[in-house]
């Protein structure tokens, strides 16, 4: 650079003397309005020269200039761009690997890419869902993008705005060709709406599209069923027996576990002494285990079984079970006491629990309800 | 209304009771514990009472906060400290400071022993020339089985020096102090005094058994014992000492109300009945509260508070002498 401005400055100024050398007289008058230059001819082509290096070198100093504040900027966006796509990444990975915490934190530290805000916005309401502040996740779910709300309906659903997720959800559900995805978010969106004679239609008509395995009929029949029981004063049998039988089949063991827990025993306590004479006790244990209500005469068969096999843990459970649902927890608390001397069974949580806190025993319940936790 | 004429004295007083929520976050911060909150606001809820309506199940919960965080021996020392500060705080002239090492020691498996060595050496090196008399009490956690407390027993009675009496706390009705028969034996064989956690839960006549079989000469909470005369005769003439923790009593549903405590009727009959706090740190209050809010609201007069000030210098555990001393100090 410097030497071809030494260059171009020889240049000029072998153009300036050279008149003086070859002794020329040449003279230029230029006027403009009241302004003249007065000039011989070299002089006035190196004044041009001059003026164009000179224009040239301010337009390579503002270029470089350019250059440097351009750079900072570009450095600038560029660090922000890695920052965007760090806290992407980090938030995907705790996402993964279900770290609500990190999430939160990496989200606080940096936004999303531009064309990821939609996703990071979902993100933080499912982190909110996950910390229990649904106004919060409500307030994140209300930013996205209109295209992009449909897209989350499952957050909907647990920021309690079924509205909001049916709304979405049933227009996909209605075709004939729905995904059985879609019709899952669907169901489940009724479910919790408590639209129960939409719900019972949809799987009256659609359960063979919804390619559920036994386990998650299983499930879905339990909240189902749990939830009527809950809200409603519809009959739990006559429910039952109204759905297509393979469904009935796959309702079953659903249907008992919540007639016992809501102590709706009459409908099924054929099934349960079935049960017992079948000498199957480990089976009618684990239907017990949440029993909420009476039933003396399924008691005197346990309590007569028990006189010929006293140290059987699952009959002992059994007899727990039935002597807290009938409000006699000292009898209950004294069975777990002997229980206790045996291997602890999770089974037996529940009822213990409920056994020791009734009587007074609030620490023994304590314990085991800290010992659940850990 | 406290008299701040005679010695002021709290005598049940859980140390693993009384841990600071500050203390809580910056230990569990230490230990990586995950704490229910990040700050001392919003852990508060979760370690402290904050009303009145009993929940003996969250009243445990926030209990066993204050003993999650105990991860090094360091811990337990420094809240023997912060203990021992806070009574100062109260302008105490004497307390007794119980806690349980088994119970301290179990979230982080440390020793029993070690607890009890860290938890000697805190009381020792923040009551030294300060004007404050700290003694401490052993306390057997019976919820945790008959082994354990044998097992915590051995740990406080290798500082038995160090003690000046063994509590049998916890849960009274499973496991009722039958059980610990053999245990207050060896603690009556190492010359400790026998305060014992009894009528709390269960009724008069685990307060019968506490005196008659383990040997207890003072009685922790002891309202059922309002309901068998006899055991109020016998209480006032075998000068036998009831720790009254008022406000505790209300948050354990011990008492339907503090207006229906039955502390009046226990000075009102001669027992050696005092007030004291217990949990301060889970119940949110001290000792002031109990003296200036609880003791009133129980239908406490002027003359009872001071009836239960003389009651807590005659039944504490210290010789003739100190209990003197303390006199002197008002005289």
């Amino acid at each position: 650079m410097i030497r071809w401005l030494f260059v171009v400055i020889l240049f000029f100024v072998v153009m300036a003397g050279a008149h003086v050398l070859i002794d020329e007289k040449g003279y230029v008058l230029v006027s403009a309005g009241v302004y003249t230059i007065e000039s011989t001819l070299v002089s006035l082509v190196f004044m041009l020269c001059l003026t164009l290096a000179i224009g040239a070198i301010l337009l390579k100093i503002g270029k470089a200039i350019w250059r440097v504040i351009a750079g900072v900027s570009k450095r600038r966006n560029k660090k922000r761009i890695a920052r965007q796509e760090a806290a992407f990444e980090q938030s995907v990975w705790a996402l993964i690997n279900g770290q609500d915490e990190s999430l939160s934190y990496a989200l606080q530290k940096a936004e999303f890419p531009e064309k990821w805000r939609d996703q990071q916005c979902a993100i933080q309401a499912k982190a909110a869902l996950h910390a229990g502040q649904k106004v919060v996740a409500r307030e994140y779910l209300q930013q996205l993008s209109e295209p992009a709300q449909s897209k989350v309906s499952q957050l909907w659903l647990a920021a309690e705005q079924e509205g909001q997720a049916l709304e979405t959800l049933a227009p996909q559900a209605q075709m004939k060709k729905a995904s059985p995805t879609q019709l899952h978010a669907y169901i489940s969106a009724l479910l919790q709406a408590r639209d129960w004679d939409t719900l019972q239609s949809t799987i009256m008509q659609r359960h063979k599209q919804l390619h559920w395995s036994e386990s998650q009929w299983d499930s879905f029949f339990h909240d189902y069923f749990s939830a009527i029981a809950q809200h409603t004063d519809k009959d739990l049998q006559a429910l039952q027996s109204a759905l297509p039988r393979g469904l009935r089949a796959l309702s079953h063991a659903a249907f008992v576990t919540v007639c016992v827990r809501t102590g709706q025993l009459a409908p099924v306590r054929k099934e349960l002494i079935k049960l017992l004479k079948k000498d199957q006790v480990s089976e009618l244990a684990e239907i017990l285990q949440h029993l909420d209500g009476a039933d003396i005469e399924l008691r005197k068969l346990v309590q007569s079984k028990l006189k010929k096999q006293p140290e059987q843990s699952d009959l002992l459970f059994c007899l727990a079970c039935l002597a807290n649902g009938e409000g006699d927890h000292s009898l209950a608390a004294k069975i777990f006491d002997t229980l206790s001397n045996e291997p602890w069974q999770a089974l037996w949580q529940h009822q213990a629990q409920r056994a020791f806190a009734k009587t007074g025993q609030y620490e023994k319940a304590y314990l085991l309800l800290s010992d659940q936790h850990h | 209304m406290i008299n701040t004429k005679l010695p002021l004295l709290d005598l049940h007083r859980h140390l693993d009771g009384n841990v600071r929520a500050e203390t809580i976050l910056d230990l569990g911060q230490k230990f990586n514990m995950p704490l229910p909150a990040h700050d001392v606001e919003g852990l508060r809820p979760h370690v402290q009472v904050l009303d009145n309506a009993p929940n003996l199940m969250a009243f445990l919960a926030k209990l066993d906060w204050g003993v999650k965080v105990l991860g090094d021996y360091d811990a337990c020392r420094r809240i023997a400290v912060e203990n021992v500060e806070d009574a100062i705080a109260q302008n105490m002239d004497y307390t007794e400071l119980r806690f349980s090492p088994y119970y301290m020691a179990k979230t982080h498996n440390l020793h029993p022993q070690g607890v009890v060595e860290a938890v000697v050496d805190g009381i020792k090196s923040a009551s030294a020339e300060r004007d404050i008399k700290v003694n401490l009490i052993g306390i057997m956690s019976r919820t945790f089985g008959v082994e354990k407390c044998q097992y915590e027993l051995d740990a406080l009675l290798a500082f038995k020096n160090d003690l000046v009496a063994i509590d049998l706390a916890g849960d009274e009705i499973g496991f009722p102090g039958e059980l610990f028969i053999d245990h207050f034996k060896q603690v009556r064989d190492a010359y400790l005094g026998a305060t014992i956690h009894a009528g709390e839960a269960k009724g008069a006549s685990s307060i019968w058994q506490a005196i008659q079989e383990l040997g207890a000469t003072r009685i922790g909470h002891g309202v059922k014992a309002i309901e068998d005369p006899k055991l109020m005769d016998y209480l006032r003439d075998n000068r036998i000492g009831i720790e009254s923790c008022l406000t505790s009593n209300l948050q354990t549903s011990t008492v339907a109300s503090i207006e229906t405590h039955p502390l009046k009727q226990f000075l009102d009959h001669g027992i050696l009945a005092t007030i004291n706090t217990d949990d301060p740190a889970v119940q949110g209050v001290e000792l002031d509260n109990e003296f200036e809010k609880a003791a009133p609201l129980a239908g406490l007069s002027e003359s009872d508070i001071i009836k239960a000030q003389h009651n807590a210098i005659e039944i504490a555990f210290l010789s003739d002498a100190d209990k003197q001393v303390l006199l002197n100090k008002y005289a």
